[in-house]
């Protein structure tokens, strides 16, 4: 499955608009290339798609009109199987929810592994294993969602996702509803995949300044229906 | 006349809403079969696990309600026709009017709308659930069809299910009306085997499958359509999960009205009635 991914060397918008029923055009009319290999906070006035902006960047809400464009491809048009090989590579973690209720916090990790054949299960246990201990939940691993801690379910929800090892992160809000030592072992796991190179690119919204300080990040700010750069590392 | 206009333009949109929506629902299931049979390259396991549960929880969990429900049928079927043909001397029909009732007609029937209370609501709302709390875009995100992940696998645990308990309806319904024979009449297991042996033809069988298949077919689409039209909030659950019920009994007993209606006009064809 690994060499199905397929690996994303430029991300942009080319005249992108998105808007939902009883809101038209929330975005409107976006051009911007996003440049890789950096960390990007998504900052703006609240209400004006910040979420929805990065629900269209991860490939999960389709732009009404212009063109999403990887590699150069408009990945608008294309089919699920299709997309996939840059879906493989594209990771989105939610701001809530997202884990499969009758599964599991082990088999939900698990799912996109085994499902995708990127390791044997004896291998994805393993795996499950070493995150469950260095996060402290290895005594949790055989729970279902609904009987443990939002705050873990979020935390699962989103180590899932980095399992994957996507080049290209969108993170909706990642590091709330944590205790004040979840999260900092959060930013300390990203902090190290960020430093090896498999995650590239972050593209993340938070209430908290002091985690974009800790990944440098420039602002990307959405605001009345627009999407720009500003290069300048945020305070 | 621009009331009658109106009303003709309402009834119009009406059936063309039908229309779309019978479409979309094909659409649907094509769709499901050709991700779930041709584009599965990945995660058969991961989906066999699911028709399993499903098989399960619609099949094997489903059999002590069938079991009441077919042996009750059963007997009440050979009490009411054993006590009319014995008055009219004809009680070695018993075979042909339980395979004509229970075997063609009530037992695909029953057990769907039973299958309709017990698994339709459940997918629709499993499935309702699982858009309001965001676990079919995970699943997108993880790169996994919903179609071939979520649907597909309902629909042929679904379809399974069906057949497999419609299957057993009938082995329990007419054991029990033996059973219930014997105390009225003391009849014997012999004449009443051979009784059902002479009653049967093959058109029983083709009649038997393709009610079942189909109507397992249409409670776990509609259920699966409905659960997966939840848009936004929690308080959609409860109005899908109730559509497919309607839904799903209105086209189940329509379905299996149709083809016995054509079953019968065959007959009257073979006959040169007509």
């Amino acid at each position: 499955m690994m060499e199905r991914k397929r690996k994303i060397e430029s991300l942009g918008f080319d005249r992108m608009s998105f808007g939902y029923e009883w809101r038209k055009e929330l975005l409107h009319d976006i051009t911007l290339q996003i440049p890789l290999g950096k960390a990007w906070h998504v900052e703006g006035p609240s209400g004006h798609g910040q979420t929805t902006f990065l629900r269209v960047l991860g490939g999960l809400s389709t732009p009404t009109s212009g063109a999403m464009l990887i590699n150069g491809e408009n990945v608008t048009e294309m089919s699920f199987d299709e997309f996939l090989p840059y879906r493989l590579d594209l990771g989105y973690t939610f701001q809530s929810g997202g884990l499969l209720s009758n599964r599991t916090l082990a088999e939900n990790m698990a799912l996109p592994l085994l499902y995708h054949k990127l390791c044997s299960p004896e291998e994805a246990e393993a795996k499950i294993r070493a995150y469950a201990e260095r996060f402290g939940f290895l005594n949790m691993v055989d729970q279902r969602p609904a009987f443990v801690s939002a705050g873990l379910r979020k935390l699962v929800s989103v180590l899932r996702t980095l399992m994957f090892e996507p080049s290209f992160l969108v993170m909706d809000d990642p590091f709330s509803g944590f205790d004040q030592q979840t999260a900092q072992a959060l930013v300390k796991y990203l902090r190290e995949i960020w430093e090896d190179g498999f995650v590239k690119t972050m593209v993340f919204t938070t209430a908290d300044n002091t985690y974009v300080s800790e990944f440098q990040a420039s602002i990307l700010r959405v605001e009345n229906g627009k999407a720009y750069l500003e290069e300048k590392a945020a305070a | 006349m621009s009331f009658l206009l109106r009303q003709a333009d309402h009834v119009g949109a009406r059936v063309f809403d039908f229309f779309a929506y019978v479409r979309t629902l094909f659409f649907m299931v094509y769709l499901s079969l050709r991700s779930g049979l041709l584009e599965q390259t990945q995660g058969m396991r991961q989906v066999v696990s699911v028709i399993s549960a499903q098989i399960y929880f619609t099949g094997w969990q489903g059999l002590p309600l069938i079991s009441i429900l077919a042996l009750a049928t059963g007997g009440i079927a050979i009490i009411q026709s054993s006590t009319q043909l014995s008055l009219l001397g004809g009680s070695s029909m018993v075979g042909n009017i339980l395979v004509l009732v229970i075997v063609r007609e009530v037992g695909p029937l029953l057990t769907a709308l039973m299958v309709i209370a017990r698994s339709g609501t459940a997918v629709a709302s499993e499935l309702g659930t699982m858009r309001v709390n965001r676990e079919i875009e995970a699943l997108e995100i993880m790169g996994i069809q919903p179609l071939s992940y979520i649907v597909f696998p309902r629909l042929v645990g679904g379809v399974i299910s069906v057949v497999c308990l419609s299957f057993y309806f009938n082995l329990v319904a007419l054991l029990g009306g033996f059973f219930v024979s014997k105390a009225l009449h003391g009849m014997q297991l012999s004449f009443y085997f051979e009784s059902l042996a002479n009653a049967f033809a093959v058109e029983d069988v083709w009649l038997f499958l393709v009610k079942s298949v189909f109507s397992g077919l249409i409670i776990f689409v509609l259920g699966c359509y409905q659960g997966m039209s939840v848009q936004h909030s929690s308080h959609e659950v409860p109005q899908v999960t109730a559509r497919a019920v309607v839904h799903s009994i209105f086209a189940v007993t329509g379905f299996n009205l149709i083809v016995s209606l054509l079953s019968y006009l065959n007959q009257l064809v073979r006959l040169g009635i007509i």
